[in-house]
């Protein structure tokens, strides 16, 4: 999710724009879990 | 019969809050329910703009849940964001049958992935991205697959 409430307001939070080089490292070494990806893209949804 | 019902800024009226309000049961406890409805409301005035669109869950018309999503990035890197993730209060930690036997939430966030590899096949996409509400929904996005990005507490999916 990407929302929150500050001062009884909705506050829409986007992700950081800048990554440490930590950060980046971390997302570029990730393993794709290909489990999860082919079960998630081999079910039929019905969009309407 | 389960459907996904996609509302985009072209298909979407003022009363989308009100017509989702009618169909859904929020938190029975008071300041969840408020978040709950004000997160509803502004999801549904974002639906009006052409970046958000929201997917309505429902089986026989019954609501199970709903799920926001925005095209984003993480850093330089494209990513589909999850801006809002709803289970109905009666559906909540359920595993059901008409979901393969998962969760709704589960189920949500899998059909976020689709819609995510859709995009990715299309304009590079690389990462699904989600920042939870509270700590124990942190543990719950790790349980389905999400890694803990930031000390802001950003989780993301490599697809």
């Amino acid at each position: 999710m990407a929302l929150t409430i500050k001062d009884n307001k909705v506050i829409y939070v986007t992700p950081p724009k800048k990554l440490t080089e930590k950060e980046k490292k971390m997302l570029e070494d990730a393993p794709i879990n290909h489990q999860l990806i082919k079960r998630a893209t081999s079910r039929k949804y019905n969009v309407v | 019969m389960l459907e996904l019902k996609k509302y985009i800024s072209t298909n979407t009226s003022y009363r989308l809050a009100l017509d989702i309000f009618k169909t859904v049961e929020l938190s029975e406890e008071l300041e969840q329910f408020q978040r709950e409805k004000y997160f509803i409301e502004d999801i549904c005035k974002r639906v009006q703009k052409p970046s958000t669109v929201l997917y309505h869950l429902k089986h026989n018309n019954v609501t199970l849940g709903l799920i926001s999503l925005s095209v984003s990035s993480i850093g330089e890197f494209p990513s589909l964001q999850i801006d809002y993730l709803f289970v109905n209060r009666t559906y909540r930690g359920k595993s059901l049958e008409i979901l393969e036997g998962l969760k709704t939430s589960t189920y949500l966030i899998e059909f976020a992935i689709e819609i995510a590899k859709e995009i990715q096949a299309i304009a590079g996409l690389r990462y699904l991205v989600l920042l939870p509400d509270n700590s124990k929904l942190q543990e719950v996005y790790k349980s389905m697959g999400f890694s803990l990005l930031s000390k802001e507490n950003w989780l993301y999916i490599k697809l």
